[in-house]
């Protein structure tokens, strides 16, 4: 009896689970294995000749490629950290009895609800060596007129990255998300039942000890999710980067100025739609994939050992 | 007193903070009131000489931005539909219900994440072909009609439910799908609400996806019709600027509302349990 | 039969009389016979042409199908790069257009070797055509850059319709002020730049966006030198024409230090608040220009052609072009192109080039009436077409699209100092050549 109890349920289950997993299936998986194909094949616009590994080598031996994930490693490791720092100090303060909560909670979500576009173009702005607000505040200090988006030069040295163009776009990057994990940590910190957190403020604790033995411990399902997914975002983030640092010109592409902005999902796309290389592009897509998992996959080991559940 | 002193202290902290953070949208609202001469003005002027109000018809005049507005909602509400019951049925399954292999299919669903999206639009351009779907809503909505992030984020919150409820609806002979739409999914408004506040914004801003899949004015959405003020020759800022105006002040105006779901999950988490 | 063939050519005959007429040498039927009757088809046009020009692509459209049983039905697809993002897409879906704009050679190769498009040549040389004294109206300058070889000869694979080519526009205030002519050749532009510098201090000589296509291969090609090798399978501007041509600018911007470098489109705005003295971009900029003027400071905006050097001036050609896909059925074929034909027949060439600024494409336009009365009021009208004697076109290289890139780092990491001219021009001639032995 039991058994088919079980087994109804089993049948019931997968039901639940068949329109998510049909629609991931057909637009996230299957275009995956497609592109996994595409892969193999020297590919212009039509499918050429069966290439093999041929274009992982390439990759392996590409310079251009191997600095894109440098780039990126540079892009996630100076954004995901301080947009998860900031984000839950401000998750945090707006989570008190403060007026104008809900101001500030629409102010901080501004951009995040902007079009990537309008963003870019505004910053853009903001940056522009000409005629823009930063340049403008850096007279007023006495230090001259940087060139911004158009900045090669790194921010340490001259030939190590971030660029001043890539550091650029990595404050806007984070102000841009910032909103996005102030909500999320806002939710996580409302699932937090309110009784655990009476009770040991009447046992004494208070402030940052709260915090750190409560408060934290109990964020962590949410945090935990919040790095995974701002890490994966971040390895594959393009849309911001791409409108500021595509060039702006018009007749460029992807990776403006010398390539120092050009991380891996710049390159792809730049491989893919620019120069028409969508074999090469494809493994290159692959690859990044990988790595992404690779991480994520670190990211969980190290990190899910540490997640407490309230209930 | 020191508590007070405090107290100001982080208002200006946070107000210092909302500054910065709202600034660039104050200065899209100050360029999309000015002329082209002025909008390229340096020093620049923060706000505007002469205030043209006449931008917005301008922008409103260029295309048949109404229509898109209504694509744009039409995008939005469909995939925050479809998504939330995707997710809802899905998250459900992995937390509560006894399914074999239930970890695998997690964590199958969790690789999916690092597929980036510039790639797949060939093979998703040809399925829409296939499937016949290419210049249609349903082009627009389904192939974003769930989403793993979503999955997630729900089953997290169906997690958290404590046990004990569920067994109690047993014994009354609620089933899952009751249980779900009783229980759960009431409990857990506060995550639908954000599930649904991310998806739209996401789907009211996407651009290049709506731009491959139709064809005809009568299907793109907002962020597809602005493109008309960029072209290889010259963007036109203030133009540009309304129009995106326009094109973030409903999804404003969706976070306000849904905030005070946020309110309420606040507050309603002393009762739980 | 002799009906039959009367009602043909009365069909024809009333065809040619509903559009509007003003004498002048409408296509005739070239290889003996008459074409058929029009096809009573709807064909699909994708194009990149936003904003005023697009609306005015749709005015167009409308006459066109107005008078026509063909109709068109046009669907705007955003820059010319997502256009092309669109193209290739669809493409590999097996769902083209029937006829789409395509922006220059490089891309028209892609396709073409992609074995999407059905050659121009064909049409053009069926009933539907043109004789050669026909083709003869059409700049020859517009006709090679829509030519690629196929077995050996020269083939029109696409058809020009909205071109514009680099130009110099200058501020005749600021040079009256300075007291320099408009300069002829690119010393005297260098020696202009110095004297602007000196004379009229607030006002930066120069300013502009680095690109290889206004400057690097202007120069370049008016030394007599070329970027590609013929096969298009090697770099051939590591000369001392290229040496020269990358050295200009960089003098300009490093050594004089007359030159300002700007981001996207802040040329063009500086340029109009009268803050610099020369731009040099395509000659569709103008009503861009002047459109970001301020009101209290209108100047009439100065255009010429680009500088020449020891081999006389040269330019590129910009805008886009027309193609036909190959998967389309032959009488929607046949349709897009009696539509292309009407596109660019004198009327409508002109009409489009008042309205839009992009060049005429005929020679017989420029003696039209309604083209002579525009010219006779503003002579900058004649710059352009002028200039298109000394056109050059971008290689018409599928791969054209990765040596972009290359040269635009080349000029770049010139310009900003972190290589000699020498060092780069060597760098990216290893580069390209790299690149495109890979392949």
């Amino acid at each position: 009896m039991r058994r088919a109890g079980r087994r109804r349920e089993a049948v019931e289950g997968y039901l639940f689970l068949a329109p998510a997993l049909l629609i991931i299936g057909a637009f996230h998986v299957w275009p995956a294995i497609y592109v996994l194909y595409m892969s193999l094949f020297r590919w212009d616009i039509l499918q050429g000749a069966f290439l093999g590994l041929r274009n992982y080598e390439r990759l392996i031996e590409d310079p251009g490629f191997l600095r894109s994930l440098l780039l990126t490693a540079v892009y996630v490791v100076g954004t995901v950290p301080v947009e998860m720092a900031i984000g839950l100090a401000l998750a945090l303060l707006l989570h008190q009895r403060l007026r104008l909560r809900g101001l500030f909670r629409l102010l901080y979500f501004i951009p995040y609800v902007t079009s990537q576009v309008a963003v870019a173009l505004v910053w853009s702005w903001v940056f522009n060596p000409t005629y823009g607000v930063a340049n403008g505040l850096l007279g007023a200090v006495g230090v001259p007129a940087q060139r911004w988006l158009l900045e090669p030069n790194g921010l340490f040295s001259p030939d190590a990255p971030p660029s001043l163009a890539l550091a650029a776009i990595t404050l806007v990057s984070v102000w841009y998300y910032l909103g996005f994990h102030t909500v999320v940590f806002l939710s996580g910190l409302t699932a937090i039942p309110n009784e655990l957190l009476e009770a040991a403020r009447i046992d004494g604790a208070a402030g940052f000890r709260l915090f750190r033995h409560i408060t934290f411990p109990l964020l962590s399902p949410t945090t935990f999710f919040l790095l995974l997914v701002a890490t994966i975002g971040a390895m594959t983030s393009f849309n911001l980067i791409y409108v500021m640092g595509g060039g702006g010109q018009a007749f460029g592409c992807a990776g403006n100025p010398l390539g120092t902005t050009q991380v891996a999902a710049l390159f792809v796309f730049d491989r893919f739609w620019c120069q028409t290389q969508l074999g090469y592009a494809s493994a290159a897509a692959f690859v990044l994939g990988l790595i992404v998992l690779a991480v994520s996959a670190l990211n969980g080991r190290l990190f899910s050992r540490r997640v407490v559940y309230a209930a | 007193m020191r508590r007070r002193v405090g107290r100001l202290v982080l208002y200006a902290a946070m107000l210092g903070a909302g500054v910065v953070m709202a600034f660039p949208f104050f200065w899209m609202l100050s360029t999309s009131l000015k002329s082209q001469a002025e909008a390229t003005t340096f020093p620049p002027h923060i706000v505007p000489d002469v205030w043209l109000v006449s931008n917005y018809a301008l922008a409103w005049a260029a295309a048949p931005f109404g229509r898109y507005f209504l694509n744009s909602a039409i995008m939005a509400l469909g995939q925050v539909a479809l998504g939330l019951l995707t997710a809802s049925l899905a998250a459900y399954a992995l937390a509560r219900m006894r399914v074999p292999g239930r970890n695998l299919i997690f964590g199958a669903l969790l690789a999916t994440l690092v597929i980036p999206p510039e790639v797949t639009l060939i093979p998703n351009y040809i399925s829409m072909q296939r499937l016949g779907w290419y210049n249609t809503y349903i082009a627009l909505i389904v192939p974003f009609g769930a989403s793993v992030f979503n999955v997630f984020l729900l089953r997290q919150a169906f997690l958290q439910l404590p046990f004990e409820l569920y067994e109690a609806a047993v014994l009354e002979g609620c089933g899952h799908l009751r249980f779900l739409w009783r229980f759960a999914v009431p409990l857990s408004r506060p995550t639908l609400a954000i599930i649904a506040l991310l998806t739209a914004i996401r789907a009211w801003n996407d651009f290049q996806w709506p731009l491959i899949v139709t064809d005809s004015m009568s299907l793109r959405p907002i962020q597809v019709g602005l493109t008309i003020f960029r072209s290889d020759v010259s963007t036109n800022f203030q133009l540009l600027m309304a129009g995106s105006v326009l094109a973030v002040a409903p999804v404003l105006v969706l976070f306000l509302f849904t905030q005070r779901q946020f309110i309420q999950g606040i507050a309603r988490s002393g009762i739980r349990g | 039969m002799r009906r039959y063939t009367l009602a043909i050519v009365a069909l024809f005959v009333l065809g040619a009389c509903s559009s509007v007429g003003s004498p002048s040498p409408t296509a005739q039927p070239t290889v003996a016979g008459t074409p058929a009757p029009e096809p009573d088809v709807t064909i699909t046009f994708w194009d990149g042409q936003s904003g005023v020009l697009g609306d005015r692509l749709n005015d167009l459209i409308t006459k066109f199908n107005s008078t026509h049983k063909i109709q068109v039905q046009r669907s705007f697809q955003g820059t010319y790069d997502q256009l092309y993002q669109k193209v290739v897409s669809a493409i590999q879906a097996g769902s083209v257009p029937d006829m789409a704009q395509v922006s220059g050679p490089p891309q028209t190769a892609q396709y073409w070797k992609a074995n999407a498009l059905v050659p121009v040549q064909q049409f053009v040389d069926s009933v539907d055509g043109f004789n050669q004294t026909q083709l003869a109206d059409f700049v020859p300058a517009l006709l090679d850059d829509n030519s690629l070889p196929v077995n050996g000869k020269k083939t029109l694979v696409s058809w020009p319709f909205s071109k514009s080519e680099a130009i110099m526009y200058y501020n005749p205030d600021i040079l009256a002020q300075a007291g320099v002519a408009v300069p002829k050749t690119w010393d005297e532009f260098k020696q202009a730049l110095l004297t602007v510098k000196a004379k009229v201090p607030g006002v930066t000589p120069l300013a502009y966006t680095p690109d290889v296509y206004y400057f690097f291969l202007p120069y370049l090609w008016a030394q007599g030198g070329e970027a590609l090798s013929p096969d298009n399978m090697k770099a051939a501007f590591n000369t001392p024409e290229g040496l020269a041509a990358l050295q200009y600018q960089v003098d300009l911007v490093l050594g004089d230090k007359t030159a300002q470098v700007t981001q996207g489109f802040d040329w063009e705005n500086t340029f109009a608040a009268a803050k610099s003295a020369f731009a040099i971009n395509t000659s569709v900029s103008r009503p861009f220009i002047e459109g970001a003027m301020p009101k209290d400071h209108i100047f009439k905006v100065g255009m010429a052609p680009l500088p020449a050097g020891p081999k006389g001036a040269k330019t590129d050609l910009f805008g886009n072009n027309l193609v036909i896909f190959a998967k389309a059925p032959p009488d929607h074929q046949r349709a897009a192109w009696l539509f292309m034909k009407w596109l660019t027949d004198t009327d409508q060439t002109i009409a489009w080039s008042l309205q839009s600024g992009y060049m005429p494409l005929r020679k017989s336009a420029l003696a039209a009436p309604d083209f002579k009365s525009a010219s006779d009021k503003d002579d900058r009208l004649l710059v352009a077409i002028n200039g298109l004697k000394d056109a050059h076109g971008i290689p018409g290289s599928p791969d054209w699209q990765k040596v972009q890139p290359i040269l635009g780092d080349m000029v770049t990491s010139a310009l900003l100092g972190k290589a000699t001219a020498k060092d780069a021009l060597a760098a990216a001639e290893k580069k390209v050549n790299d690149t495109l032995a890979g392949f």
